[in-house]
């Protein structure tokens, strides 16, 4: 779509924005916000961390109005565009519309109903469709006549990974309806069918799958437990990513996938828990869910708070996935999360936590078979309200068993400071730290630096600065490396008004002569549209 | 330039006239600040800690940073895109909001022999914020 025909597109909306009777009964919110970057590289820009040098401009806008025109109906219209000549904000120049919706909904009308019209996060269930889509969407809410339960009905047609400026509808278009009930005793359940296609692109086909799929969901109580199990199991047919290659009487497969859960929690206790159980065959490949094909994953996690500032969460899993291969990976994980205080008698003062995870990845046939194991804990000292002190260390090994000698061990550990002091109106933070990493994977890397970063903030204002520097040291002195980076952001903000100022510069210094130096700085005016609607609901 | 000229003057005279007006909602702001956060925390033991359990490529995505990325991998921001209320929930004194923030960023490493590496990506963060809010 041209630029021009993109303008045009547009101008309908400014006119019904520009329409709508912003008073008590609506509410705009959103900003605008003036933006100048400039991106400056001194020395060999591969070793850059930006990629175009240069000024660049944008103008953001993020804009929602929402209102009632009658009791019972609520509109809501949303648009967030930039207008920029910056490749770091969008690949396009110009105006970029990046999201364009309306919605409509009517709780009075004989058969309720809402109508979603543009960018929205369509999510019908976890194995059929949860995707952000360019989509129209009408939803039914007929009257149940029974107190406590809803019925839907609901169809989507709309379009994935697309922007505004070069929308192909039906390059990656699905189209979906569902139908569920609620109800307050007998739990939810409901029905969906997704339909995916994607368009002929160069050598690959035509892709057309459609999933179907049943959900149930259940509340209830038992031995003063509250329980809520739920389930979906669905079914795929036609082809997908993995079957696109291939000849096409071989393309349409079928899969099932399921899964199941039942989570809890204690109504005496601070216990939760979490069971859950999923299976998802070889070709059961629904492109708009989140399901991992040819795979099976055991789930069991809970947590436990004791005495209020004692807490405990562990987490069991087991994943296999390729099943259907002649070398099923099993992936086995274990964490384990403690946080306490350590001094009993003042639970605030002194406080540490705990983790400790191990993963083994194993192939059926021992081709493959891996190790990692990360203890990552802290601890923090509350000298008073203004001062503290935090230690905070890991360490992860990744081992490779089958190979002695690829084992990766990263070492961290960091000690920092923060103190609040009060100058005036103003809340200064200082907070100097240093930061250790040392990576013993063969070519050792050791890396240490000082980090140091100051925050003032007033009512109106904040002043963040940060500066970090790392040396590198490899095995080979010919690999070491020098980097440096400061960064600095102020903003003032004044009524809805706020300005701002960033500046960021990176130094990697592998040796003399070498030097990169990369700046960034920018500005910005931000125009805040906003209403909260804490003070207004 | 000199529409950008126009721009800033006119944004000069309406900071002089500006009152002290209500506050606007914080949520853009606090998605903000928030992606900031946890991109610092991405490929460091502290990510696990944002990402909500029902989040459904939260081991693989953990085993993946374990096991594939490597361990001195750093993420930078270079640009957040729009920020979109998707759904609130009120509850006792408090306002849920799932927020879709789009971000630009890119992958930084040192790599031996190679030297610096960036790999850049567009990616949409979902973010479940709560805040309290007068009943």
């Amino acid at each position: 779509m041209s630029q021009r025909r993109l303008g045009q597109a547009l101008l309908p909306l400014s006119a019904v924005l520009l329409a709508l009777p912003v008073d008590a009964a609506w509410q705009l919110n959103g900003s605008s916000t003036l933006r100048v970057d400039t991106y400056q590289v001194d020395g060999n820009e591969r070793y850059s961390p930006y990629a175009e040098e240069g000024t660049f401009f944008s103008h953001e806008l993020d804009l929602s109005v929402t209102g009632s025109s009658r009791p019972g109906e609520v509109w809501r219209f949303d648009f967030s565009g930039a207008l920029t000549d910056s490749p770091y904000r969008s690949r396009f120049t110009g105006l970029v519309p990046e999201v364009l919706r309306m919605s409509y909904d009517n709780t009075t009308a004989a058969l309720p109903f809402r109508v979603d019209i543009g960018d929205q996060n369509v999510h019908f269930s976890d194995l059929t469709l949860n995707r952000t889509l360019k989509a129209g969407r009408l939803t039914l809410r007929p009257n149940s006549g029974v107190a406590g339960r809803n019925y839907w009905v609901s169809a989507v047609v709309g379009s994935n990974g697309q922007e505004w400026r070069d929308l192909d509808f039906a390059a990656n278009l699905y189209r979906g309806f569902s139908l569920g009930m609620q109800d307050r005793t007998l739990g939810s359940y409901s029905f969906y069918l997704v339909e995916h296609s994607e368009k002929a692109e160069g050598r690959q086909p035509r892709l057309d799958q459609w999933t179907a799929s049943m959900t149930a969901q259940r509340s209830f109580d038992v031995a003063g437990q509250d329980l809520n199990l739920r389930s979906e199991l669905a079914y795929f047919h036609g082809e997908s990513a993995a079957t696109r290659h291939l000849p096409a009487d071989q393309r349409r497969r079928s899969g099932i996938g399921y899964f199941t859960e039942l989570s809890g929690r204690s109504q005496t206790r601070p216990l939760d828990y979490r069971l859950r159980y999923e299976r998802y065959g070889r070709d059961f490949r629904p492109s708009g869910g989140s399901a991992l094909a040819d795979s099976e994953s055991m789930l069991a996690e809970g947590g436990v708070r004791v005495k209020q500032h004692v807490s405990l969460r562990g987490r069991l899993q087991r994943s296999r996935t390729q099943l259907s291969s002649h070398d099923p990976l099993t992936t086995d994980s274990a964490a384990l999360d403690l946080s306490a205080p350590l001094l009993p008698g003042d639970p605030q003062r002194l406080t540490g936590r705990l983790s400790l995870n191990v993963q083994q990845r194993e192939s059926e046939s021992g081709a493959v078979d891996q190790q990692a194991r990360t203890v990552d804990g802290s601890i923090v000292f509350n000298h008073n309200s203004s001062h503290q002190t935090r230690l905070s260390g890991s360490v992860a090994t990744v081992d490779d068993l089958n190979q002695s000698g690829l084992e990766r061990r990263t070492r961290r550990f960091s000690a920092g400071h923060s103190a609040r002091l009060k100058l005036g109106g103003l809340d200064l933070t200082l907070a100097p730290g240093v930061s250790l990493t040392e990576v013993d994977a063969g070519e050792d890397e050791f890396s240490a630096g000082p980090t140091l970063v100051v925050t003032a903030t007033s009512a109106n204002e904040r002043l963040a600065l940060e500066l970090g520097q790392t040396e590198l040291d490899a095995d080979d002195p010919g690999q070491d490396v020098e980097t440096r980076r400061v960064a600095l952001s102020y903003e003032v903000r004044r009524g809805k008004h706020s300005f701002g100022v960033d500046i960021d510069r990176s130094v990697r210094d592998p040796a003399i002569g070498e030097e990169t130096e990369a700046w960034r700085v920018g500005m910005y005016w931000r125009y805040d549209l906003g209403k909260d609607l804490g003070s207004t609901g | 330039m000199r529409r950008w000229l126009t721009a800033l003057v006119a944004a000069a005279l309406l900071w002089a006239n500006a009152g002290l007006a209500q506050t606007p909602p914080p949520e853009a702001r606090l998605a903000r600040q928030a992606i900031e956060q946890i991109l610092t925390a991405w490929n460091t033991p502290e990510l696990g800690h944002w990402l909500a359990a029902d989040f459904a490529g939260r081991d693989q995505l953990l085993a993946a940073l374990t096991f594939d990325v490597p361990a001195t991998a750093r993420l930078r921001i270079l640009a957040i895109g729009p920020v979109q209320v998707l759904e609130q929930q009120r509850g006792a004194g408090t306002l849920t909001s799932l927020v879709s923030v789009r971000v630009r960023a890119q992958a930084e490493w040192e790599q031996p022999g190679q030297g610096l590496q960036r790999r850049e990506g567009t990616a949409e963060y979902i973010l479940r914020i709560t805040r309290e809010v007068p009943r």
